[in-house]
C-alpha cells in the first residue's frame, strides 16, 4: 500500500529540485562610465593620500588618483535579477593616456603626452604591480560597480629634476570613441 | 664508542628478547588501537634562510597526534598502519614579516600570504600515514616492539608576497617567494616517502586496556622548492633565486609519544 505513494513523493522531490535548479537565470547587466575625477597624490607613505588643494606636492612621490563613477546602461533595467548576474562595461576602455597642461622642467611642453613618466597602479590587484599605461585598459575591471566609485592611481616613476608648478589631464577613450577627460588642479611639486 | 654503544643496545635487546621468550599470557594474535600524544621535532639544514626558512613551517618543538592499529599475527610479528598530525606552532604570517623588515630595513613592508586565510597565522597541519611491522618481545604485561615504517608525509608550505616601499619616494619591490613544488596540490600539499624506525614499549593496566610510550625518528627528502624573485616596479629589473636545489635535502623528525591502547579484537589460536 505504502509502495503505490513512492513513485509521487520520487517525482515531487525531483520537480521540487529541478524547480530550485532550473528557476535561476543569470543575465550581464550593462554598465557605463559616466564621469570621473582626477586629484594629486602624496605618496610619500606607505599608502597614497589625496592632496588637498592648497597643498604642494613632492617630485619623488607625486602621483594622479582616477575615481571612476558608473552607472547601469540605458535599458539595463537598473535591477539585479539573482545573485550570480555579472555588471560588465557595455564599451571597454581602449586606451588611458596622461598629458601636462603645463610646460614641463623636464623639457615637455603643455600639451605633450607624458604617459612614458607614470605608471598604472591598481591597489586592489594581488600581487601589486606597476603597469605602462597601455596595460592599463585591460587591467582596469570591466564589472565596476555603479554608485561606488573605483580608484586607480597613475604614479609619477621619472619626475621633473626641478621645482615647478604641474598640472596634468588624464584622457581615457572607450571601444566606441567616447573620450572622458578629467584634468587635475594645478599644484607646486617640489 | 659508537660500535660499543650499537652493539651494546643490541645486546640488550637480545636478552630482553631471550628473557620474555618464555610465556606471553596477556598478549596474543589480535587487533589493536592506540592512539597518542606528544612531540615532534624537525631538524633541517635550512633554517639559515630566514626569508624562506619560516615557509616551510617545520619547526622544533610541536604538539603532534597519532593513531595507529596493529594486527599481531604471532607471538613475534605485527602489521601497522599509523596515521598522524603534526600542529605546528610556528606563526607563519609574523615571523616571515619580521624576517622581511630585517632583510629590508627603513622601507613600508606589506606581507600577503595566498595559500593562508587572512584570519589564519599558523600553517596547516603535516600530516603523515604509513604501513610498516613490529618485532614483539612480550612478557606478561609489557611488550616491547622494535618498528619500521613507510609511507607518505603532506606538508602545507607556504608561499608568501611582500610589497616594499621606499619612504618618501614612488619607488616599491614585490618580493614573492614562491612554492615550485612538481607534486604541489592546494589540498593535499606537497608529499614525500618517509621512512621511520620506532621503539615502543607498551604495558596493560586492566583488562584490554593499556598504556604505551614511543619514540621514532623518521626521515624524509625535502620536497620544498622555492623560487625568489625581487623586482623593482620602476624600473623592471629582477632578482632572482631558486632554494632547494642548493640546500641539503633531507628532514628528519624526532617524535616522542605516550597514550592509550585498546586490544580491538583476540584471534583463536
Amino acid at each position: 500500500m505504502k509502495n503505490r505513494y513512492l513513485p509521487l513523493a520520487f517525482l515531487s522531490i525531483c520537480l521540487t529540485l529541478c524547480g530550485f535548479h532550473c528557476g535561476v537565470e543569470c543575465f550581464t547587466i550593462p554598465i557605463s562610465i559616466t564621469r570621473g575625477e582626477a586629484f594629486s597624490l602624496d605618496n610619500r607613505g606607505q599608502e597614497p593620500v589625496v592632496l588637498e588643494a592648497p597643498a604642494h606636492g613632492f617630485l619623488s612621490a607625486y602621483g594622479i588618483q582616477v575615481q571612476l563613477e558608473c552607472e547601469f546602461a540605458e535599458g539595463s533595467g537598473d535591477t539585479w535579477t539573482s545573485d550570480c548576474d555579472m555588471l560588465q562595461l557595455t564599451t571597454p576602455i581602449r586606451e588611458c593616456r596622461i598629458y601636462t597642461l603645463l610646460d614641463m622642467p623636464n623639457g615637455y611642453a603643455a600639451g605633450d603626452d607624458v604617459s612614458a613618466l607614470f605608471r598604472f597602479v591598481d591597489r586592489n590587484a594581488r600581487p601589486l604591480k606597476y603597469r605602462p599605461l597601455s596595460e592599463a585598459p585591460a587591467l582596469i575591471p570591466q564589472n565596476l560597480f555603479p554608485d561606488i566609485k573605483a580608484k586607480f592611481d597613475f604614479l609619477l616613476i621619472q619626475p621633473p629634476s626641478q621645482n615647478g608648478t604641474c598640472q596634468f589631464e588624464f584622457r581615457m577613450e572607450t571601444t566606441d570613441s567616447t573620450l572622458l577627460s578629467i584634468t587635475t588642479n594645478p599644484i607646486l611639486l617640489q | 664508542m659508537k660500535t660499543l654503544l650499537k652493539y651494546g643496545i643490541l645486546a640488550i635487546l637480545l636478552s630482553c628478547h631471550l628473557q620474555v621468550s618464555a610465556q606471553s599470557p596477556i598478549f596474543g594474535k589480535g587487533i589493536y588501537m592506540r592512539f597518542g600524544i606528544g612531540s615532534a621535532s624537525f631538524y633541517h639544514a635550512d633554517k639559515s634562510e630566514p626569508l624562506v626558512a619560516p615557509l616551510y613551517a617545520l619547526p622544533r618543538l610541536n604538539v603532534s597526534t597519532s593513531f595507529e592499529i596493529q594486527a599481531s599475527l604471532g607471538k613475534r610479528v605485527a602489521l601497522l598502519f599509523q596515521f598522524g598530525s603534526v600542529r605546528v606552532r610556528s606563526k607563519v604570517r609574523d615571523i616571515w614579516t619580521t624576517a622581511v623588515h630585517e632583510a629590508f630595513p627603513n622601507t613600508y613592508i606589506t606581507t600577503d600570504f595566498p595559500l593562508l586565510f587572512p584570519d589564519q597565522e599558523y600553517s596547516r597541519y603535516p600530516l603523515r600515514g604509513m604501513l610498516g611491522g613490529a618485532y614483539l618481545m612480550e612478557y606478561q604485561r609489557w611488550s616491547v616492539q622494535l618498528r619500521a615504517l613507510v609511507g607518505g608525509f603532506s606538508s602545507f608550505p607556504n608561499t608568501a608576497y611582500a610589497v616594499i616601499k621606499q619612504p618618501d619616494s614612488n619607488a616599491l619591490s614585490t618580493l614573492s617567494i614562491s612554492l615550485q613544488a612538481d607534486n604541489y596540490d592546494a589540498d593535499q600539499g606537497v608529499a614525500a616517502f618517509v621512512g621511520s624506525l620506532g621503539l615502543l614499549t607498551h604495558r596493560t593496566i586492566w583488562r584490554r586496556w593499556g598504556v604505551y610510550g614511543k619514540v621514532e625518528w623518521t626521515a624524509f627528502r625535502s620536497p620544498f622548492t622555492f623560487d625568489y624573485v625581487l623586482e623593482n616596479q620602476v624600473d623592471g629589473s629582477r632578482t632572482t633565486r631558486s632554494y632547494g636545489d642548493t640546500y641539503p635535502r633531507m628532514i628528519h623528525e624526532l617524535e616522542a609519544h605516550v597514550g592509550i591502547s585498546f586490544q580491538l579484537a583476540r584471534f583463536k589460536k
